[in-house]
C-alpha cells in the first residue's frame, strides 16, 4: 500500500471524522479509487455498527443484573478473606467429597450384602438369555463385580438395574438403559431408569433413560421425574423431553404452574416456546 | 470520573461503586453483546465482570486510568464467558440435540426492522469471528468508545498495532459481510 494511503487510512481511524480530515488527506480520498472505497466502506460498517449498538438487552435487565451483583458483593462484605477463599475454592469440593464417600459407603454395604447372598463363582450363561453385552459388562473392571454374580439367580432387570447405578461405563449404562425399556411392565426397570434420569451424570444416559420413560403410561412418579427433570437438568433435550412427556397431563395444576415457569424462565429459547405450546394446547383442549 | 466517588468505591464503598458502574454499564454491556452475540450470555458475563472488577479493585492503581483497567477486566470476563460458551455448545452438539445448537444471536427488538436486525447480527457474527487480538481492538474501539490510544494502553501494544489490528478487522468484516455491502 502506498504510504499516502496508509497514512490518510490511519488518520481517519485515528477518531477524526472524514470531515475534519485536512485538505491533503480529504483531497487524496478524492484521487484515489482504493482509498476512496476503503472510505466507504469504513463508513458502511460504521453504520451496520450504530444497528449493532442498538441491539442490547433491555435497561431494566441491565439494571437488574447490575443490582444481583452488587447483592453478591453485599454478602461477601466482612468476611473474612480465608472464609471467602474456602467458600469459593473448596467448598465443592468438600461437598463433592462428603459424597462420594457417602455413595462409595452404601455401594460397599450393597456389593457386600450381593455377594454375601450369592455364593462367589463364574459367570454362567447356562439356561439363561442374557445378552452376551451384559456379561462382558458384568465381567469388566468398571462394572465393580470382577464376573463374581451367579446370573440365573438374578433377573434381567436386577443385572440392568445394577449396571445403571454402579458401573462406570457409560456405554454399558446407555446399553443397560436401552434394554430396560423393552421391561415394559417391570416397577424395577421403571425405578432404575427414573434413578438414571435423576442421577446420572452422562447427559446421553439421562436422555435415554427419559426416552424410555415417556414410551409409558404416566403415572404419578414419572410425573414427578419429569417435573425434576424440568427444573434441574442442565440439558435443554432433556428438558424438552420432559415436557413432550407431561403433554398428556399438562392441564394437572402442579404440571401446569411447572410449564408456565419453564415458558418464562428457562435460558434455552426453544424450552420456553415448547412450554408455552404445550400450555396453550392444554387451555384449548 | 470524579475523583472521590472513585476513592470511596476503592476504599470498598459499594454504593460509590454503583454510582462508578453505571457510567460505564452501557459500554460494558455492548462490549459484552460484541464478544458473546447473545443478550442472556452478554448479561451474565456483565454480572461477573463487576464482581470481578469489584474484587480487583485493591490492585488499582491510580496513575492508571480507571476507563482502560476496568475495560480490560470486563473484557477479560467476557472472554472467559465465549470460552465457556464454546465447550457447553460442543457438549450440546455432541449430545445430537440440534435445537440445542440454536440462538446464538437473539434480538429483543421485535420492532425493528427485519434487514437492520440481519446485518446486526451478521455483524456480531463477523466480531466473533475475528481473531482474538482484532476482536478486541474493534470491540474496545467501537463498543468501548475508546480512543486509539486507551486501546493501545488496554491492549498493552503501541497504537500502530492497534491500527494494524483495526485495519485487518475491517478487512475481514468486509469480507464476512460482502452480501450486505452490495
Amino acid at each position: 500500500m502506498k504510504k499516502l494511503c496508509r497514512d490518510t487510512r490511519n488518520l481517519l481511524m485515528s477518531d477524526a471524522a472524514a470531515g475534519k480530515l485536512p485538505a491533503t488527506e480529504k483531497a487524496h480520498f478524492e484521487t484515489c479509487d482504493a482509498c476512496e472505497q476503503w472510505l466507504r466502506d469504513y463508513q458502511t460498517l460504521n453504520a451496520y455498527w450504530s444497528l449493532a449498538a442498538g441491539d442490547v438487552p433491555e435497561e431494566s435487565l441491565v439494571n437488574a443484573a447490575r443490582q444481583n451483583a452488587l447483592r453478591q458483593l453485599k454478602t461477601e462484605n466482612g468476611r473474612p478473606a480465608w472464609s471467602l477463599w474456602l467458600h469459593y475454592h473448596l467448598s465443592w469440593r468438600i461437598a463433592w467429597g462428603v459424597s462420594l464417600a457417602v455413595v462409595v459407603f452404601v455401594a460397599g454395604i450393597y456389593v457386600g450384602v450381593l455377594m454375601r447372598r450369592l455364593p462367589s463363582d463364574t459367570v454362567r450363561t447356562a439356561g439363561k438369555a442374557i445378552p452376551h453385552w451384559i456379561l462382558r459388562a458384568i465381567q469388566s473392571d468398571s462394572s465393580g463385580l470382577q464376573g463374581n454374580i451367579q446370573v440365573e439367580k438374578l433377573g434381567l432387570p436386577e443385572l440392568l438395574a445394577y449396571l445403571v447405578k454402579f458401573d462406570k461405563n457409560a456405554g454399558h449404562r446407555m446399553n443397560s438403559v436401552q434394554e430396560l425399556a423393552s421391561l415394559e411392565d417391570d416397577q424395577m426397570a421403571e425405578q432404575a431408569l427414573i434413578y438414571a434420569l435423576k442421577t446420572d451424570t452422562n447427559p446421553g444416559v439421562r436422555l435415554k433413560a427419559i426416552k424410555s420413560l415417556a414410551l409409558r403410561p404416566i403415572n404419578r412418579a414419572l410425573q414427578d421425574v419429569y417435573i425434576y427433570a424440568l427444573w434441574n437438568d442442565e440439558n435443554p433435550g432433556i428438558r424438552l423431553e420432559a415436557i413432550e412427556a407431561l403433554t398428556p397431563v399438562a392441564s394437572h395444576r402442579k404440571v401446569m404452574e411447572t410449564l408456565q415457569f419453564v415458558a418464562s424462565v428457562d435460558k434455552h429459547e426453544g424450552v420456553r416456546t415448547l412450554a408455552r405450546e404445550t400450555i396453550r394446547h392444554a387451555e384449548i383442549s | 470520573m470524579d475523583q472521590d466517588i472513585l476513592r470511596k468505591a476503592l476504599e470498598g464503598d459499594l454504593a460509590a461503586f454503583d454510582s462508578l458502574v453505571i457510567d460505564y454499564q452501557d459500554r460494558w454491556i455492548r462490549m459484552a453483546m460484541s464478544v458473546l452475540g447473545n443478550h442472556t450470555d452478554a448479561l451474565d458475563a456483565f454480572q461477573d465482570g463487576l464482581i470481578n472488577l469489584y474484587r480487583s479493585l485493591k490492585s488499582f492503581r491510580s496513575e492508571a486510568a480507571f476507563t482502560t483497567w476496568s475495560s480490560r477486566i470486563m473484557l477479560n470476563t467476557c472472554l472467559r464467558h465465549r470460552k465457556r460458551q464454546s465447550s457447553r455448545r460442543n457438549r450440546e452438539a455432541a449430545y445430537g440435540d440440534p435445537e440445542a445448537l440454536d440462538g446464538v444471536a437473539e434480538s429483543q427488538s421485535a420492532d425493528k426492522d427485519l434487514l437492520d436486525s440481519e446485518r446486526a447480527r451478521a455483524l456480531r457474527n463477523a466480531i466473533s469471528n475475528l481473531p482474538p487480538k482484532q476482536q478486541m481492538a474493534v470491540t474496545l474501539k467501537y463498543d468501548g468508545q475508546m480512543t486509539i490510544a486507551q486501546v493501545a494502553q488496554t491492549l498493552n501494544c503501541t497504537t500502530g498495532t492497534v491500527k494494524r489490528y483495526l485495519h485487518r478487522a475491517i478487512g475481514k468484516l468486509k469480507i464476512e459481510l460482502r452480501d450486505y455491502f452490495k
